[in-house]
């Protein structure tokens, strides 16, 4: 019977904890909430779907004042911008509540898109929910969906945010131009470190 | 190190933070050298509001907890420009211990701790006294979280002294 017992709460655990890892967006998904609308700073609302690109789609969950976002800020405006010409949807959401900290309310990010030059969409995940469902932990972090909307690649955009003339590996252009080539994205998964998402309470 | 040394002549205190470099590699040993009961790694930064926030209940907990055997590892991850920052964040919260900053790739300095993190600040990580990783989270924490993580520990180890 105590045997059972054991077995019993081992399988629940071991349940419990499939579930936790499936809730992480795994490669080859879907964008989650790829059709709800968020307000961009030139005041238009757009969706994931709406921005989708031929050759695939770059989400970026940014904000307005992390200095790892700033570190890599030249960087991500350089890399949407090209990108976006060769045929990709670009979008960097900021799902931060602003509550707390204004310096990530609607008008620093007019601000900053316009003083970096953005020629994609920078806009306001208003509930927090899109970071939620990406389970998105951090500032920045990458998506990136291939033309048939899998994921394909997740994380940095390179391996030094501090020194950019010290990048050894360009993880993001390398896997854009993979897709681009019509290849397979070689590094998948990688890490940075970054400021945690600052999620608004969850609405009932 | 002169530069570390005009720091500690302006700041005017012998007790002035240099913050030890670490680098990924040298992580699980300083973990493991803990002489504990259990280890509290806490990683943060300058810039970083939530660490910050929690720095007071962190040392609170400390300072309660320290006779039990707590040893807490602190590990700033600011750039190499902001450490006179970091080193003044401590001094304003009286810390006057062994603490650490960062070198390195970020790649491995999150894969060092032996836990799926993502690499979000504020991370802590809390460890028994075998070194085993035990608890963790991201973002801010109050006394209550890290009191009840703390005990946790404390208890599975003094249920492992009784068996004995």
């Amino acid at each position: 019977m105590k045997l059972f017992t054991t077995g019993m709460i081992l399988s629940l655990i071991l349940l419990l904890i499939g579930v936790g890892n499936a809730l992480a967006l795994e490669l080859g998904e879907k964008p989650p909430l790829a059709d709800v609308k968020m307000k961009n700073v030139d005041g238009k609302m757009l969706s994931i779907a709406d921005v989708k690109g031929e050759h695939g789609t770059l989400v970026i969950f940014s904000c307005n004042h992390c200095p790892w976002v700033v570190a890599w800020e030249e960087r991500i405006a350089s890399i949407g911008n090209a990108y976006q010409q060769k045929g990709f949807g670009v979008i960097v959401i900021n799902s931060n509540d602003p509550q707390p900290y204004p310096s990530d309310e609607f008008e620093p990010m007019v601000k900053r898109a316009k003083k970096l030059g953005f020629e994609f969409p920078y806009v306001v995940d208003v509930t927090s929910d899109h970071a939620r469902a990406f389970s998105a932990e951090r500032t920045p972090e990458i998506y990136l969906f291939d033309k048939e909307d899998k994921l394909v690649y997740h994380g940095a955009i390179d391996d030094n945010a501090e020194h950019a003339d010290q990048v050894k590996v360009q993880y993001l252009k390398d896997a854009l131009d993979a897709l681009a080539a019509g290849k397979i994205v070689s590094v998948s998964e990688t890490k940075a470190l970054g400021c945690g998402i600052k999620f608004r309470p969850e609405s009932d | 190190m002169t530069f570390i040394a005009l720091i500690l002549l302006l700041s005017g205190s012998t007790q002035a933070q240099t913050l030890t470099s670490l680098k990924p590699n040298q992580i699980q040993p300083l973990i493991q050298a803990q002489d504990g009961t259990i280890t509290l790694v806490n990683i943060w930064a300058s810039w970083c509001e939530p660490c910050k926030e929690e720095f007071p209940d962190m040392l609170r907990l400390f300072d309660n907890y320290r006779e039990e055997g707590v040893r807490l590892v602190l590990i700033s991850t600011d750039f190499e420009r902001f450490k006179p920052d970091a080193v003044a964040f401590l001094k304003s919260q009286n810390v006057v211990f062994e603490t650490y900053i960062k070198v390195g790739s970020d790649a491995g300095f999150i894969e060092a701790f032996g836990a799926d993190w993502s690499g979000a600040l504020p991370a802590t990580f809390i460890y028994n006294a075998d070194g085993e990783l035990r608890h963790h989270w991201i973002g801010k924490a109050n006394y209550e979280l890290f009191e009840q993580k703390t005990l946790s520990v404390l208890r599975a180890a003094d249920q492992i002294q009784e068996t004995k």
